[in-house]
């Protein structure tokens, strides 16, 4: 057993060493580096020819960008492993720190949609799979799969005006209150994104579901249920569904390591200052550290997450180890 | 000249400037009315609080009453959106960054600033009062009870005469406070005039010149132009780049109490402001990326103003909210257009410069970019529009011209005469950002371009580092057919006289960029920069717009300008929306009617 | 007496000829039509995606204007006074609505007509036009990135499957790293490198995003069929590697990748109208993703355009995804018939 975590957990530190460089190299090939982006944007035109270079370099060499790609690839691992993540070009802020000032938000997000996916999803996958290839099926499932269809940002954008313009609630678009700062406020402007992500997630763990379902309600097993007689709910909920549940179970708990990433389109709509929101931004400023930083962090929790996914498996399946 | 009820027609903006990418509108501070050219004609009209007959359902231009109806009130938090602002340095003497200028506004005094950008009007701030006895000497009389910000390590003395003279000697010199020189002092150039800065007694300061300078009152009315204590600048010149509120100390009407580089600031009022304010605090809310989000937000009065990107939408919350929001319009201080270099070919030849200056359709482009919230621009664009030829006159210069067919095969004339299709495939650069706010304005340019004249032109999308980087070192031309259009520089002056003079003349460094030299032009900017008669120098600017005009902007075509709409509640009552920088002015223009229906449903 | 076919008694008195003795064209038909029936909304499905592509390919022939016209209609709020005031005094513009100053005006925002069937855009241009011409944008993008994602997943898969040991660990490790990566950012980034991103790059980008999850299905399943035993047996008479690849595992795991190769189309024509959103779009081409941006930002004053595109787009990853799903069902043997009460 202790063999089996210590091989997983040394296989992964190369797999995130792989991702420090991607993003390092990513990061870095991006056309238009931040500093000549900075002073072109306000001022395209009217420069100084004989000055233009010397007022980049001064600011290349406060922010360290005047050395050559691969010594700041050695650098940037140094700095990594000794912890330091670097600090915004933008804000002069620590990327930790930033991070970290984004990821409730990004998490209230993901976790609200997630609820909201497991509460339409379980009761529509079943229903749609105990009623294969009847009516309800075929509306249920249009339905999910065009919730799954729509342009997420077009939704999101209707349903925030036509609350603003119905004047069902205020939302506090200019606030962004968290879940435990004021619980009624976050709901207000939490809700809309999470509904309209949650949807469109639930659509597609439903269909996993009403597969799986399908299955399931194949087995011997089941027949059995029937042959004997049961009721149709005692068959479904207390054999069949457990069983069905597991690979939903299996992909919801994969997708937990996305919960950090969350979703940019919304946080960008809502303007939740969350972390893919930041890194949005940072892509568009050509903020190095931040860029590298968040992707890095954002990385290496999915790969954390997996590997505990992969323990707990290994935990609960014996033959697993032994792959 | 104006009735008391035209005020109304302007107001301030007190927006931060933020110019950006991806989804992200690109409104800028807004623009001023033209300067004193408004006159009897407006007031015939009506134009105030009146709607024409029987017009279509688009609001009045102005629906709220005049100020002298309502008194001005005390009271009332601002709020604004900010978004995708950026820094460069909380050191005014080295920044060059809109949003910065705005912040200085409301925190700094500078020693004179404009009271009014329509009436050209200087008033004195940190100055009482000054004196010009000959061209060569300015005598200024410091304000007396002005106090810095209480923060160290300054910690609300009051002001001194050494402060005004640190300020313009360490501008004049561009040097650090070790010596070094840095490049960042970016306005170094309009002090250099200046010969000896004394301080005559404890509440007067006298500044002698070289030689007689017309604009040296403008430079210190400059919205970069902000006094900063001397001791503040010796502790923090280090680490001015770190973005904190604790580093903007000044004397002006609100203190920075809090300060995020996303754009979220908070500023609260000056109690020891030797003038009255009304809006008690102002903020700004930051990361607002989205548009539809700062309309929702408006829609619920969580922000006080709001700049829609499209004339639909403004047309819809003005009859959605009839009466109870007001529309106030501003040229942009962000021209449109391109630059080339023309001190080699291709663009050395100006047939073939000239053929694309006039097939670029500037009207078709005021409809397709603003919804024709807009106006054509020539070199000198309608915010400096006192320094400028009217429109009358532009539209007979090629390339304004209104017979589109006659200009489109005169210009097929010129390229082939110059045999412009031995140039091949020409490439048009084309700004992400600008691109990103106006999608496919890239391909109509190159669609026109290619109609017209046959060669292939090829848009190409690229970030303004990349742009800016082909202009300094003479990339658009010079051997290659690639040429580039956008965003220029903002606009940041009244007056144009100092600008041309930098750009168009062939001594001054800027003008390497383009190196299309003209002897009239270089003859008449020098003229213009030592005239003392400001209705002289406007004569002698449209006189180098017009010759830069018929040299097809001289390597700067200019395109157009946009208006800015600015929607406001009807609570919230300004004066005056210039197309500067004018936060100076908001604690005196604008304040909040709490009588007003509208404040209602307002979050106190 | 000419070789009648063998006849099948399947009633008493009832003699149906076998299927499997018609030529190809019948049977492909009749098992068409078998699924249509069995499968009506994979039917509906497939049916929008015919539709989809013969919109796609004729573009040119089906829309009734160039997508980039321009339309012009003259303007009754036009003030001719006003006009001349402002050609003297700039300042006359910043008092009156825009549209006192135009003689004519561009066509914008207009609702179905007769001339314009879906209405017109804020720029003046033909609605249905345009749509019509972003079919072919999201068609290629989503099949392009499938395509790629599936056979380049496909191939690695198959190859860190069979081959097992190092190479498999090496590539799963590069897969976890490619995994780990949020997608979006990923996209991103590949897609800036090139100052202008054109479909190709961003096709592209989206197939290579996407091949992560493509891999680890195929290796799953390919670790199943590796066990087989008529894969023993060829390993066994000495088959090359390459043969027993292609020629016995490669057919037994087709099912599973057409299935994801049809139900994730619709996910990449999403993630292009994403991207389109975000400002990454091709600029050159009309992608219904930048119409839904586009149209996004009026949805107060002028919703049909962004619903006319959103619409569109709906209805097409609704298309794939039926049909993908109905193709999923009909092609896992596990899944026929009715579960539930009614019978096994």
């Amino acid at each position: 057993m202790r063999n089996y975590i210590i091989r997983r957990v040394l296989i992964n530190i190369p797999v995130i060493w792989l991702v420090a460089t991607m993003v390092f190299f990513a990061a870095n090939v991006l056309p238009g580096d931040f500093v000549a982006q900075r002073i072109a944007i306000q001022n395209p035109v009217s420069n100084d020819p004989t000055q233009w270079e010397a007022q980049l370099n001064a600011v290349r060499r406060d922010l360290g960008l005047d050395k050559p790609v691969l010594q700041r690839y050695f650098i940037y691992l140094g700095d990594l492993l000794r912890g330091d993540l670097g600090e915004s070009y933008e804000t002069r802020q620590s990327s930790m720190q930033g991070f970290l000032d984004g990821l409730p938000y990004t998490l209230q997000l993901s976790v609200m949609t997630l609820i909201v996916a497991i509460v339409t999803s379980i009761p529509i996958g079943i229903i749609s799979a105990i009623r294969q290839d009847t009516w309800i099926d075929y509306i249920l499932r249009v339905v999910a799969i065009t919730a799954l269809a729509a342009p997420n940002f077009w939704v999101a954008t209707m349903m925030l005006i036509y609350v603003v313009r119905l004047d069902l609630w205020t939302v506090p678009l200019t606030s962004s209150p968290l879940l435990w700062e004021s619980p009624m406020e976050s709901l207000k402007l939490f809700i809309i994104p999470a509904v309209a992500g949650g949807l469109a997630t639930g659509a597609s763990v439903m269909r996993l579901l009403r597969s799986t379902m399908l299955e399931v309600l194949r087995q011997d097993y089941i027949r059995t249920a029937w042959a004997k007689g049961l009721r149709e709910r005692y068959v479904v909920m207390r054999h069949a569904l457990k069983n069905a549940l597991i690979p939903v179970v299996t992909v919801l708990g994969l997708s937990v390591a996305t919960l950090i990433s969350g979703n940019v389109v919304f946080e960008y709509i809502f303007n939740i200052p969350g972390v893919g929101n930041r890194v949005l931004r940072a892509i568009n400023a050509r903020d190095v550290p931040v860029l590298q930083s968040f992707v890095l962090l954002l990385a290496t929790s999915v790969v954390f997450v997996n590997l505990a996914v992969d323990l707990l498996y290994g935990v609960l399946d014996p033959r697993i180890r032994y792959a | 000249m104006r009735s008391e009820e035209n005020y109304w027609t302007r107001n301030l903006s007190s927006r931060l400037s933020r110019r950006r990418f991806v989804g992200g509108a690109t409104l800028v501070t807004a623009g001023a009315a033209s300067l004193a050219l408004v006159g009897c004609g407006d007031d015939e009209e009506g134009p105030a609080g009146t709607t024409p007959a029987g017009q279509a359902p688009t609001a009045s231009p102005t629906a709220a009453p005049s100020p002298t109806q309502v008194q001005k009130q005390k009271g009332g938090i601002a709020r604004f959106s900010s978004a995708n602002n950026t820094w460069d340095t909380f050191d005014a003497d080295r920044s060059r960054f809109t949003p910065f200028a705005t912040l200085l506004g409301y925190t700094n005094l500078g020693i004179v600033h404009y009271r009014s950008f329509e009436r050209a009007e200087l008033e004195g701030a940190l100055a009482e009062s000054w004196e010009q006895p000959d061209p060569t000497q300015i005598t200024f009389k410091l304000r007396p009870n002005v106090y810095w910000h209480n923060k160290p390590p300054v910690n609300g003395r009051q002001v001194t005469v050494e402060d005004l003279k640190f300020f313009i000697e360490r501008n004049k010199a561009g040097k650090l406070l070790d010596g070094k020189d840095d490049p960042n002092f970016y306005r170094k150039t309009e002090y250099a005039t200046v010969d000896k800065v004394e301080v005559v007694d404890s509440q007067t300061l006298r500044v002698t010149f070289t030689k007689p300078n017309p604009f040296f009152l403008t430079t210190l009315a400059g919205s970069y132009a902000k006094v900063q204590a001397p001791e503040a600048v010796r502790e923090f010149e280090s680490r001015y780049n770190v973005y904190s509120a604790d580093l903007i100390i000044g004397t002006g009407a609100y203190i920075l109490t809090e300060f995020n580089p996303e754009g979220s600031a908070k500023l609260v009022k000056n109690d020891k402001f030797y003038d009255e304010i009304y809006i008690e605090g102002v903020q700004y809310f930051p990361l607002f990326t989205d548009i539809a989000a700062q309309q929702a937000s408006f829609e619920q009065k969580q922000i006080d103003a709001f700049s829609p990107r499209t004339v639909a939408v403004l047309n819809e919350l003005l009859q959605k909210y009839k009466d109870q929001i007001y529309v106030m319009r501003s040229f942009s201080a962000n021209p449109m257009g391109g630059t080339y270099y023309g001190g080699a070919p291709p663009w050395s030849d100006k047939r073939l410069i000239g053929a694309i200056f006039k097939v670029i359709d500037r009207r078709q482009m005021v409809q397709l970019l603003f919804q024709g919230s807009g106006a054509m621009s020539g070199n000198i664009p309608p915010a400096q529009a006192a320094f400028g030829i009217p429109e009358r006159e532009l539209v007979t210069f090629e390339g304004y011209r209104e017979d589109r067919a006659k200009e489109i095969a005169e210009a097929k004339q010129m390229w082939d005469a110059a045999q412009g299709s031995s140039l091949g495939e020409v490439v048009i650069d084309i700004p992400d950002i600008w691109e990103g706010a106006y999608p496919g304005i890239g391909a109509t340019i190159a669609g026109w371009l290619q109609s017209a004249l046959g060669n292939t032109f090829r848009p190409e999308i690229q970030p303004y580092s990349t742009i800016t980087s082909k202009i300094v070192k003479q990339e658009y031309g010079n051997g290659k057919a690639n040429i580039w259009f956008g965003w220029l520089s903002d606009v940041q002056k009244l007056e144009p006289t100092v600008d041309l003079f930098l750009l168009y003349n062939s001594k001054q460094p800027q003008f390497q960029q383009w190196a299309v030299k003209i002897d009239e032009v270089d003859r008449l900017t020098e003229q213009a920069m030592v005239e003392l008669d400001v209705e002289k120098r406007k004569e002698l600017c449209k006189e180098i717009e017009r010759h830069l005009l018929r040299n097809w902007g001289a390597g700067i075509p200019y395109n157009v300008v946009q208006v800015l709409n600015t929607l406001r509640w009807n609570y919230y009552k300004v004066v005056e929306q210039p197309s500067f920088v004018s936060s100076h002015n908001f604690y005196r223009d604008s304040w909040f009617d709490q009588t007003d229906p509208t404040w209602a449903g307002r979050r106190a | 007496m000419a070789q009648q076919p063998i006849a099948v008694e399947r009633f008493p008195g009832e003699y149906v000829r076998s299927l499997s003795d018609r030529p190809w064209y019948v049977r492909a038909g009749v098992h068409t039509l078998r699924f249509f029936r069995a499968k009506p909304l994979g039917g509906v499905g497939v049916a929008l995606i015919v539709l989809l592509v013969v919109v796609a390919v004729f573009r040119e022939q089906l829309s009734r204007y160039d997508p980039q016209q321009v339309f012009q209609v003259p303007n009754p709020a036009y003030d001719a006074d006003l006009a001349e005031q402002a050609l003297d005094n700039p300042s006359v513009k910043l008092l009156y609505p825009p549209e006192k100053f135009e003689p004519t005006t561009l066509a914008r925002n207009l609702g179905p007509s007769a001339k314009h069937w879906l209405g017109t855009d804020n720029n003046g241009r033909d609605l249905f036009a345009r749509l019509v011409w972003g079919s072919r944008v999201s068609l290629m993008v989503g099949i392009g990135a499938s395509a790629l994602a599936v056979i380049l997943g496909s191939v690695f898969g198959i190859v860190s499957a069979y081959f097992s040991g190092w190479v498999d660990m090496l590539m799963q490790r590069l897969t976890d790293a490619l995994q780990a990566f949020p997608p979006l950012i990923l996209l991103l980034l590949m897609i800036q490198v090139i100052d202008t991103p054109n479909l190709t790059l961003i096709t592209v980008a989206l197939g290579i995003v996407g091949v992560a999850p493509v891999i680890r299905i195929v290796r799953s399943t390919v670790l199943a069929v590796r066990e087989e035993v008529y894969v023993t047996a060829a390993i066994t008479i000495g088959a090359s590697d390459l043969r027993i690849m292609f020629r016995h595992i490669l057919p037994n795991i087709v099912a599973p990748i057409i299935v994801v190769f049809t139900t994730s189309i619709g996910l990449y024509i999403l993630a292009e109208a994403s991207l389109s959103f975000l400002g990454y779009g091709d600029p050159r081409e009309i992608s219904w993703g930048k119409m839904v941006n586009e149209g996004r930002i009026l949805t107060s004053a002028a919703p049909n355009v962004a619903l006319v595109s959103g619409l569109a787009i709906t209805l097409v990853v609704l298309a794939f995804n039926l049909a993908g799903d109905a193709l999923r069902d009909v092609l896992d043997p596990r899944l026929r018939g009715r579960g539930g009460r009614t019978g096994f």
